[in-house]
């Protein structure tokens, strides 16, 4: 539905387009007019429909009410009279039956249900003492009082069951349902066997019967039971009424079994009772009869094709189940049939729609005949104003009309005025924006062209700087090197200095030995010239001896032979005194060694002391100068860490330096970039203002 | 020609006035050092050898007189043998008291050596040395030259020098 709206809402639109106003008026009238009256129709027929349809419906169901309400009654009237019969027959029967225990009899016995057949051994049931085991005259006799079919059963184990001794009950064939037996797993065999006695409808031999079973004791055993029965087919008050019941022209009711053996055969039927429908199928190919069974009471649509001429029928069926007899109650109506109104009521609201149609036709093109002539004149109006011309204004006869199309005139002409003036300052203003939007061109095209060198320049100086911070970078680890060396040196110098101190004092105290030597020396040259002058005291006492003994032997060689011996005695003395001499000489020369000795140790003392007076000095020079390297290193230490902290606060500031040019050169590209943006903004404004003064120059404001 | 002839020969040319007590073969020379040359005299012309202590100088006599040395309450003329002899000064600490009866001289020596006995022959005299010669002869000693003074002579020159003045 919403699809069908929103193709006709496009389809409109569409062609509304295409339309002047009188037109669009009078599609609107009849659009209008067209919908009302198929929405009318719509909904009357939905309702009709639907209200047709409910009514035919609860129709159906009341027949089918009535149906089963009748059919139930029947069934109640004939299980009394089955409970009646039943009695009687328990009358002739009761206290008269036995079982045969002295005669065994062999016999071949039937399942009614599976036809299974199998040879069992029984003992007979006996009346008044005789075997009744295939002798049906009292059934027969009983039959023949009370109607409808009477048996005798007997209880039977191997297959346990209750077999039918004598019975009135015919097979198909016509002859006598005895040897047939009702199997344990019927409702009926449970009840008996248990005693008590059952009514309702059951499956005798190959028909369903309304019945009643009692059971037949022998003291308090139960051997048998007795039987009375009415077929439920054979009632033909209940047919007679069921058929005559007309449901319109060719509606009719019907009834189906449902019992396990005989689903959907058809119990009565106007024309197809015995049949069977359980295989039939509608127009879709649905089982709907058995869906019916399934379902047993409801209400459906059914579409059948006929298969005998291929003709469709559309029926409206209401079903209903009689449980207590296994049966499905149904009435069926044709649908033409109940829907004929139906039909009647749309003919009558389609000539009423063509009637409406024409007036409202007829109607609108008078009404849209007058505005069109006036929206004409106002849209030639506003043609000439779509291309620019503002010059004239609408004619005063259209104003002076006393609808919205004489305001909306007016308003028109104060509009145009308006416009004519606000037209002619926009093209005084785009003179002035065009000439000022030519200058921040050229201007922008500047800023743009010196950014980008911009640009470029400070691109350079961080290459530069980086190149540079790599540089000092390096510098930075030499220094820390040659701080480290400077470290170095001032403690080796530090060290050296210590030792050049150690040397100064050992030079002291070598002075001081050498000079103590020196002392010695002298003490020792005053020693020898004391002892040279004992040796001088020996020498002349020798020479003295010596003159004396030399005086002697004068005098003895004077004496001649007399002082011969004497002159041997002087010799001797003067030879001691010579030795004397000789041994002092020989001491005067060892003390003249000794004393050169001890004068070139002096001399060469003096000289050594000399040389270590110079080298104490060299050493106290030496001091001095390494005092001077010491404060020296510790000076070139100090720079060299001030110069490290120095180099190090330059890096940092390098680095500084060089992330601000950075971002300086990102702000200066983010500007030329801006800058060429604005280049292109201020273009494309150019652009803007010359489409713009060309677009107003299209106008026409005044009448020359 | 026999030691004795040479002997005699010597004493004649030599000293004439010498005394010769023990035999005319054998000389007892006082052997004295002058600088570093030996010389020797007769020691029977020595008196004595003394160590001199003051010795008192001289004016206006001849360069070779050292002076005068007292000796026992006796002024002695010290000559200076070095000066005499060499024209040379040398150090002397000891002179050589002469044995002379008419006057009384020493010599300035720098050391006395030794008394020796040489045979007359061992002695060699200077062959043109002339009367005039303050050297009479020489011998070798142990290896050394050691003149032998002419004292006469000497003594005649210094007289007639000091005549001279």
């Amino acid at each position: 539905m919403n699809r069908i709206i929103k193709a006709v809402g496009s389809f409109l639109s569409a062609f509304s387009g295409k339309l002047n106003i009188g037109q669009k008026i009078m599609a609107a009238g009849v659009g209008i007019a067209f919908a009302i009256m198929v929405s009318f129709g719509l909904v009357g027929t939905c309702i009709t429909s639907s209200t047709i349809r409910h009514m035919a419906e609860s129709d159906l169901a009341h027949i089918t009410d009535n149906l089963y309400n009748l059919c139930n009654t029947h069934y109640e009237i004939n299980r009394n009279i089955v409970q009646n019969n039943l009695n009687v027959a328990d009358y002739f029967v009761n206290g008269r039956v036995r079982v045969m225990r002295n005669t065994i009899q062999q016999t071949t016995v039937e399942d009614q249900i599976n036809r299974e057949k199998s040879d069992i051994s029984i003992f007979p049931l006996a009346v008044d003492g005789r075997s009744v085991f295939g002798d049906n005259s009292l059934i027969d006799q009983i039959t023949g009082m009370i109607g409808g079919t009477v048996t005798l059963f007997q209880v039977i184990k191997k297959p346990d069951g209750l077999l039918r001794v004598a019975t009135s009950v015919k097979k198909k064939d016509g002859t006598r349902a005895v040897g047939t037996f009702i199997p344990a797993s019927s409702p009926v065999y449970q009840s008996v066997v248990s005693g008590q006695t059952y009514l309702g409808s059951a499956f005798v031999v190959d028909q369903w019967y309304i019945t009643a079973y009692k059971p037949l004791y022998e003291g308090s055993e139960i051997i048998g039971a007795v039987y009375v029965g009415v077929k439920q087919s054979e009632l033909d008050i209940l047919k007679k009424s069921i058929l005559s019941l007309k449901i319109g022209e060719k509606g009719y009711a019907y009834i189906m079994d449902n019992h396990e053996e005989s689903k959907g055969t058809l119990v009565v039927h106007p024309s197809k009772t015995g049949e069977s429908l359980y295989d039939a199928r509608d127009a879709d190919g649905n089982y709907y009869i058995r869906e019916m069974l399934a379902d047993k009471n409801g209400s459906r649509v059914l579409d059948i094709v006929n298969p005998e001429d291929n003709s469709a029928e559309s029926k409206i069926v209401n079903y209903r189940s009689l449980d207590t007899m296994g049966w499905i109650i149904v009435a069926e109506a044709d649908r033409n049939e109940t829907y004929a109104p139906l039909r009647i009521l749309r003919r009558v609201m389609m000539t009423m729609s063509i009637f409406v149609l024409v007036s409202i036709i007829a109607l609108s093109a008078v009404f849209s005949g007058s505005i069109r002539r006036v929206v004409g004149r106002m849209k030639e109006f506003l043609g000439r104003i779509s291309e620019g011309d503002y010059s004239s204004d609408i004619p005063q006869h259209d104003i002076s009309r006393h609808d919205e199309f004489g305001q909306m005139a007016a308003m028109l002409n104060v509009l145009t005025a308006n416009t004519r003036e606000l037209l002619a300052k926009i093209k005084q203003t785009t003179e002035v924006l065009t000439s000022s939007i030519h200058d921040l061109t050229v201007s922008s095209r500047e800023i743009s062209a010196t950014s980008n060198q911009q640009a470029a320049s400070v691109k350079e100086i961080v290459s530069t700087m980086e190149d540079s911070d790599a540089l000092s970078r390096k510098v930075a680890s030499r220094i820390d090197e040659v701080a480290r060396i400077a470290v170095q040196t001032r403690e080796l110098v530090g060290k050296g200095f210590l030792i050049i101190e150690e040397n100064l004092e050992k030079m002291e105290q070598i002075q001081k030995t050498n000079s103590e030597t020196i002392e010695g020396v002298k003490s020792l040259g005053m020693q020898i010239e004391s002892i040279w002058e004992v040796v001088n005291i020996i020498n002349n006492i020798a020479d003295q001896t010596k003159i004396i003994a030399f005086n002697a032997e004068l005098e003895a060689a004077a004496a001649g032979d007399a002082g011969k011996n004497f002159r041997i005695v002087a010799g001797e003395v003067r030879r001691l005194a010579d030795s004397t001499v000789s041994s002092t000489t020989q001491i005067k020369n060892k003390i003249n060694e000794i004393q050169r000795s001890s004068d070139s140790l002096i001399l060469a003392s003096e000289k050594g002391t000399e040389r270590i007076r110079e080298g104490a000095k060299l050493s106290s020079r030496l001091k001095e100068v390494f005092g001077d390297i010491l404060q020296s290193a510790d000076v070139s230490a100090d720079s060299s860490e001030q110069i490290v902290s120095s180099v190090k606060q330059q890096v940092v500031a390098f680095e500084q330096i060089l992330i601000t040019l950075k971002q300086i050169s990102h702000g200066i590209e983010d500007f030329a970039s801006t800058t060429k943006s604005t280049f292109k903004a201020a273009e494309s404004l150019k652009e803007s203002g010359e489409s713009l003064r060309e677009s107003l120059s299209n106008y026409r404001v005044s009448r020359d | 020609m026999d030691n004795n002839e040479i002997l005699k020969k010597l004493s004649a040319s030599g000293n004439g006035e010498e005394e010769q007590i023990e035999q005319v073969s054998y000389r007892k020379l006082v052997v004295f050092i002058v600088g570093e040359k030996q010389y020797a005299v007769d020691s029977a012309e020595v008196k004595e050898v003394v160590i001199i202590s003051d010795l008192y100088f001289i004016p206006f006599v001849p360069a070779y007189v050292a002076g005068l040395i007292n000796r026992h309450g006796e002024p002695h003329t010290v000559i200076d043998l070095g000066m005499m002899l060499e024209n040379e000064k040398h150090p002397g600490g000891k002179v050589l008291v002469m044995n002379r009866q008419d006057d009384r001289i020493g010599f300035l020596i720098t050391d006395i050596f030794r008394i020796i006995t040489v045979p007359e022959k061992e002695i060699s005299a200077i062959a043109d040395a002339g009367s005039t010669s303050m050297l009479s002869g020489s011998l070798t000693l142990d290896g050394d030259e050691v003149f032998i003074i002419n004292t006469r002579e000497m003594y005649e020159k210094l007289e007639r020098d000091i005549e001279n003045i």
